[in-house]
């Protein structure tokens, strides 16, 4: 309903109210926003009447006002014609005088746009188009025409985040800086509230921090000369920083932040969802175009996967340069004799085992062929004893699990009197390799409580070294355990490096 | 210093009622409401003897150009006090909020202005 219809049914309320006793309990607000074409800036107003000095006559004799009408015209959506046709409103003079108020509702309703535009960022899917609204509505808030806005993201690691090519959720001033971001935030006021966490306000940049800080000057030469900085929180981590910044020294100062603390809620719950969503989304995109990465080394390949989330660069190569690497193993002393010993032992008590079953079977059955085979195992028994190779393991097992194995088998089944033996022979021999295997499972069994061990102290020691110089690690579990370092700045821009820290490691 | 509004008659046809603006229901309020001997009511009264139109229905608020003071008193009881804020007020012909008689200067600049766009906003 527009205003003009709003007013009618103002009208028509003091009709009824006067000719027809009826009370409408209807309060309708009127708004009006007013666009100065000059600075662009709306203003917002409510609308109010003070009605007392108004009188209603009617001019001709009043329709009759049947119950069925009334209920028509107040169940219905107020519908001007069915009004107009019950109630000719030419029949209805409304004499005196008005006086009118218009409220300043610029701040709440500025802010109620605020926070439409910040909430319903799918609603408008032009960015730009959604920024200049916000901007828009920050300029009417403020009453600054050439107020700008800004916002910094803080990504996990506490660092801003310049990798991104949004419009907003992105720092204006940071992004039309020309050379290296980092370098300008080091000591800046930017860091100044990172570290604080409070809100900085510079009414004359050029004055205050010009000399001192690149970050200000490098603002002075866009053409901003006041600047407020707030930090915007998330569960008590800053998640953002707001900022505005004005070409009029002294524009934005203490009293703004009345206005700023009344937006800056919108903003940090706007900014904590755009934050999740776009989280999810680089994570879909690094799940999708990597295999698992080093926690020291992934903040590089989440930059690619923004890179490639924002198009500006697609399939780009990922080098770290000028890194060091450092090698590390830490072996079992004569792990191999010691596995060879372990898998002797097996094949020997699996001999020894089917030997006396052979036996056995001979004495009683004085089968040849047990007798022949007696012989072959005794024969093994015996070059085992001499030496063992690889290819004697590989040979051995072959000739239990083909020709020993199925005759055990046999004589279980067929001769009750074997049978308790044959069982005793089956329970000892390994599914998988089909001979015994207690030794060399003890063996890997020990083999692997040690290296893991050992790999847990390193871990242990990697997440100490992770603390003091952030670092690509791998390691690979072998017999014993071995592990690759790679050290240097392009690891960690953000932390300055210097070779103390491989000299550390190497110790 | 008089404030004069830039449309003088009442053409808005958008509104179906017929509407009449006079000042008498303002004027009768002050009657009933304060002493025959308040200073102010003595001036009102004076200027609507010299100017009986005053009292009657007025067509053309240009009419009232001259008489700014005459309704700045007449205004007086609404107003806030001057100096202690800055407010929107205007006396207008009913349902009007244009076209006005009387205003403070805040309400006459921001509709003085032809820069100025109006604009409805639904509730």
């Amino acid at each position: 309903m527009n205003n003009l219809d709003s007013r009618i049914l103002y009208g028509y309320k003091a009709i009824l109210k006067k000719f027809y006793g009826l009370d409408l309990k209807v309060d309708l607000p009127i708004n009006l926003s007013f666009l100065n074409r000059d600075n662009g800036l709306e203003r917002y107003f409510k609308f109010t009447a003070n009605s007392s000095f108004l009188d209603v006559h009617h001019l001709e004799p009043l329709p009759k006002l049947e119950e069925s009408n009334i209920r028509k015209l107040l169940d219905v959506k107020f519908d001007l014609a069915l009004w107009m046709e019950i109630l000719p409103p030419e029949n209805f003079l409304f004499s005196g005088s008005a006086f009118v108020t218009l409220v300043d509702t610029t701040t709440e309703e500025a802010s109620r746009n605020l926070q439409f535009a910040l909430l319903n960022r799918e609603e408008i899917f032009e960015e730009a188009i959604w920024f200049e609204t916000t901007q828009q509505e920050i300029r009417n808030l403020f009453r600054l025409p050439k107020i700008r806005l800004g916002i910094a993201t803080v990504q996990h690691n506490g660092q801003l985040d310049f990798t991104s090519k949004k419009k907003i959720w992105n720092s204006l001033l940071i992004k039309e800086l020309t050379e290296s971001p980092q370098e300008y935030i080091e000591n800046s006021i930017y860091q100044q509230v990172l570290q604080n966490g409070e809100t900085l306000i510079i009414k004359n940049l050029k004055k205050e921090k010009e000399k001192e800080n690149k970050l200000a000057k490098n603002i002075v030469k866009m053409g901003f000369q006041n600047l407020l900085l707030t930090p915007l929180y998330s569960n008590e981590r800053i998640i953002g920083i707001l900022e505005l910044a004005s070409p009029s020294p002294g524009a934005i100062d203490g009293l703004s932040m009345f206005k700023v603390n009344q937006v800056k809620p919108i903003f940090g719950y706007a900014l904590k969802r755009h934050l999740e969503e776009f989280e999810n989304m680089v994570e879909a995109e690094m799940l999708e175009e990597f295999t698992t990465i080093h926690p020291s080394i992934q903040w590089r390949f989440r930059e690619a996967a923004i890179n490639k989330l924002n198009k500006s660069v697609l399939d780009e190569n990922i080098i770290f340069e000028n890194i060091y690497p450092i090698y590390g193993s830490l072996d079992i002393r004569d792990s191999s004799k010691k596995r060879n010993k372990a898998i002797y032992l097996d094949l020997l008590e699996n001999l020894e085992f089917i030997g006396n079953l052979l036996r056995k079977a001979f004495d009683i059955l004085s089968l040849d062929i047990l007798e022949e085979l007696l012989l072959q195992v005794q024969q093994k028994i015996e070059k085992l004893q001499s030496q063992l190779s690889t290819e004697d393991e590989a040979g051995l097992a072959e000739y239990i699990r083909r020709k020993i194995n199925p005759v055990i088998q046999h004589l279980g089944e067929r001769y009750s009197e074997f049978s308790p033996m044959a069982e005793q022979y089956k329970s000892r021999i390994n599914i998988e390799s089909g001979i015994f295997g207690s030794n060399r499972i003890n063996y890997d069994v020990a083999l692997k409580k040690l290296n893991s061990s050992i790999a847990n102290i390193l871990d242990e020691e990697e997440e100490e070294l992770q603390k003091t110089v952030p670092c690509y690690y791998e390691k690979y579990l072998t017999d014993g355990v071995e592990y690759n370092i790679y050290l240097g700045q392009s690891i960690a821009p953000q932390i300055p490096f210097d070779d103390l820290y491989i000299e550390n490691v190497r110790l | 210093m008089p404030i004069k509004s830039k449309k003088t008659t009442f053409t808005d046809s958008d509104i179906p009622f017929r509407t009449q603006f006079c000042l008498n229901t303002v004027i009768e309020k002050w009657r009933k409401s304060v002493p025959p001997n308040h200073e102010d009511l003595i001036y009102i009264e004076q200027t609507l003897k010299t100017h009986p139109f005053l009292y009657t229905p007025i067509e053309d608020v240009s009419m009232l150009d001259d008489h700014q003071d005459f309704l700045k008193i007449l205004c007086s009881p609404l107003l806030p006090k001057e100096g202690w804020s800055s407010s929107f007020h205007a006396l207008c012909a009913p349902f009007e909020h244009r076209n006005y008689a009387f205003a403070t200067k805040e309400y006459h600049e921001i509709y003085l202005h032809e820069d100025v766009r109006e604009s409805s906003v639904d509730s």
